[in-house]
């Protein structure tokens, strides 16, 4: 079950590393504090019972993608000192009162017209039903779950394809 | 403070001075073994058999002056050893390292948390071990450390897909996610006589597994990281001290938290075939099965340090392609075949 303090500690540092993300000067560091905001994310789910999405959300997008964007990053060298331009207040300025009057916006949606989450079983989330969901026989998610599998394959064999050397280039990698 | 919170908050200061309380020890073990393997004899200068010798290299790494090189990325430099600290400690969470005990009228199973998904969480985790190396080999300023970092990472996320498909196996035969239920499943026996441990169930992708646990651990045959004629030291080159200290340690812990996956998955965690199903008492019984868990690790852990000095080291590009063109494919058969036996026997 989640507790109140998982939920606040976790919620605190999703937040502050989300700012992290786009106030850190250096690339390397953006993408440091995406992950530590994906790993408070699926202490969120997991806080929620939900997980099975908390633990796919660190696999693929803490534990692959994002190791991919550091390592795009570290191998291009992008230090952070190039190009680098001062704040501007008043762009600073701008971007906080549209924060704010977002913000207060959500919270006026959520305060008048509230919805309540309906109330989910013990089974909820956990990896069996999902599975009984996706697969069971007579699902309603089944074609589409392969379809996307195979959308994901040809996506695969198409990186491959591009990133092949041609004839050309081949013959100089083998010499 | 609840009780439950105090019980919680011990298995956990439990398992991590055991875990790194046992880690100079292990290092002693694999100086005192490489050393017979190579008819020497070892350390035994520091009192009684050399016994005092990982004190007098914690003093040593303690007392050690720490050196920030020029040029160095000062952030990810300072976080590296810590990051790496997460993956030994982390996933031994998920590991029932003894059946239960009984103290003060309270029953405490021997396993920190009993997550329904605990398998996918040692992925997890798994998966979040390449930042620790890549940060630590970037952030030193220097073309040995960045290589070093950069096989690092490459050998670890190719050989964790083929240890993911051996998993998948074990989960398909025990139908759940849960480290404590998959031990629980290995408790049977197979034709009267044999243990059902899943090493005898599936002993492809214990194989498999092994060959794994030994890469992601970047133990010889597969220390291509820290390979030192070519990179010097590899990712920690540029440590010093404490620091240095800190990767020494989590890799020995690491090793230690592998040996303990790997009995907890394929050798039947703490059970003894024959005798854990005898009840010695409460407390008796948890020390008894800890004990067996225990053993069963130090075997897996002789194993690896055994072949470690047996084994010479792979080339570094033959180390990718036997990922990619043996292991995978291997894993991928075993996985397809398990399926099929278990749809057929319905």
């Amino acid at each position: 079950m989640g507790h109140p303090f998982c939920f606040w500690i976790a919620g605190t540092l999703a937040i502050l590393t989300a700012l992290g993300v786009i106030l850190a000067r250096s690339p390397l560091y953006s993408a440091l504090s995406l992950a530590a905001t994906l790993l408070s994310t699926a202490v969120l789910f997991i806080s929620l019972q939900a997980h099975l999405a908390g633990a796919v959300q660190v696999m693929v997008y803490a534990g692959a993608i994002l190791v991919l964007i550091v390592f795009t990053v570290m191998l291009l060298n992008l230090r952070g000192d190039s190009g680098e331009k001062p704040l501007r207040p008043a762009a600073a300025a701008a971007g906080m009162v549209v924060c704010a009057a977002f913000f207060l916006g959500l919270t006026a949606f959520f305060a008048v017209d509230a919805p309540t989450p309906p109330a989910v079983g013990p089974e909820f989330g956990t990896a069996g039903a999902i599975g009984r969901l996706l697969f069971a026989p007579g699902s309603r998610f089944v074609y589409a779950f392969e379809l996307v599998s195979v959308l994901l394959l040809a996506a695969l064999v198409g990186a491959i394809a591009l990133g092949r050397p041609g004839p050309e280039q081949g013959k100089d990698a083998a010499s | 403070m609840t009780p439950e919170i105090a019980i919680s908050l011990g298995r956990i200061l439990a398992v991590i001075a055991g875990v790194l309380s046992a880690v100079p020890y292990l290092v002693f073990a694999e100086r005192k073994i490489c050393a017979y393997i190579q008819d020497r004899i070892g350390p035994n200068r520091v009192g009684p058999w050399g016994l005092f010798q990982p004190l007098a290299d914690g003093l040593k790494l303690l007392t050690k002056e720490e050196i920030l090189p020029n040029g160095i990325d000062r952030f990810a430099y300072l976080l590296a050893p810590a990051l790496v600290m997460i993956h030994p400690l982390a996933t031994f969470a998920i590991i029932p390292f003894g059946s239960s005990i009984t103290l003060f009228g309270q029953t405490i199973r021997l396993q920190i948390a009993d997550l329904p998904i605990g398998i996918l969480f040692f992925l997890g985790v798994a998966s979040l071990s390449v930042y620790g190396l890549a940060l630590g080999g970037w952030g030193s300023n220097n073309k040995y450390s960045l290589m070093g970092g950069l096989r690092a990472c490459a050998q670890l996320v190719s050989y964790e897909l083929s240890m993911g498909l051996c998993l998948v196996g074990i989960i398909l035969l025990s139908g759940t996610l849960s480290t404590s239920q998959i031990v629980a499943a290995q408790e049977e026996t197979l034709l009267g006589f044999l243990p059902a441990w899943n090493v005898f169930l599936q002993p492809a992708g214990f194989a498999i597994f092994l060959i794994c646990a030994f890469a992601e651990n970047n133990r010889l045959p597969f220390d291509l990281p820290e390979a030192e004629p070519e990179l010097v030291g590899g990712y920690h080159t540029e440590y010093t001290g404490l620091r240095f200290g800190t990767f020494f340690l989590a890799e020995y812990a690491s090793m230690i938290t592998m040996s303990a996956l790997l009995v907890t998955l394929y050798l039947g965690g703490h059970h003894l075939p024959g005798v854990t199903t005898r009840d010695f008492g409460p407390v008796m019984t948890g020390l008894i099965s800890t004990a067996v868990f225990g053993a069963k690790v130090a075997t897996v852990l002789f194993t690896f340090i055994w072949t470690r000095w047996t084994l010479p080291r792979f080339k570094y590009q033959n180390l990718m392609s036997f990922s990619w063109k043996c292991l995978l494919p291997a894993a991928l058969v075993n996985l397809l075949m398990t399926a099929t036996v278990i749809t057929l026997s319905g």
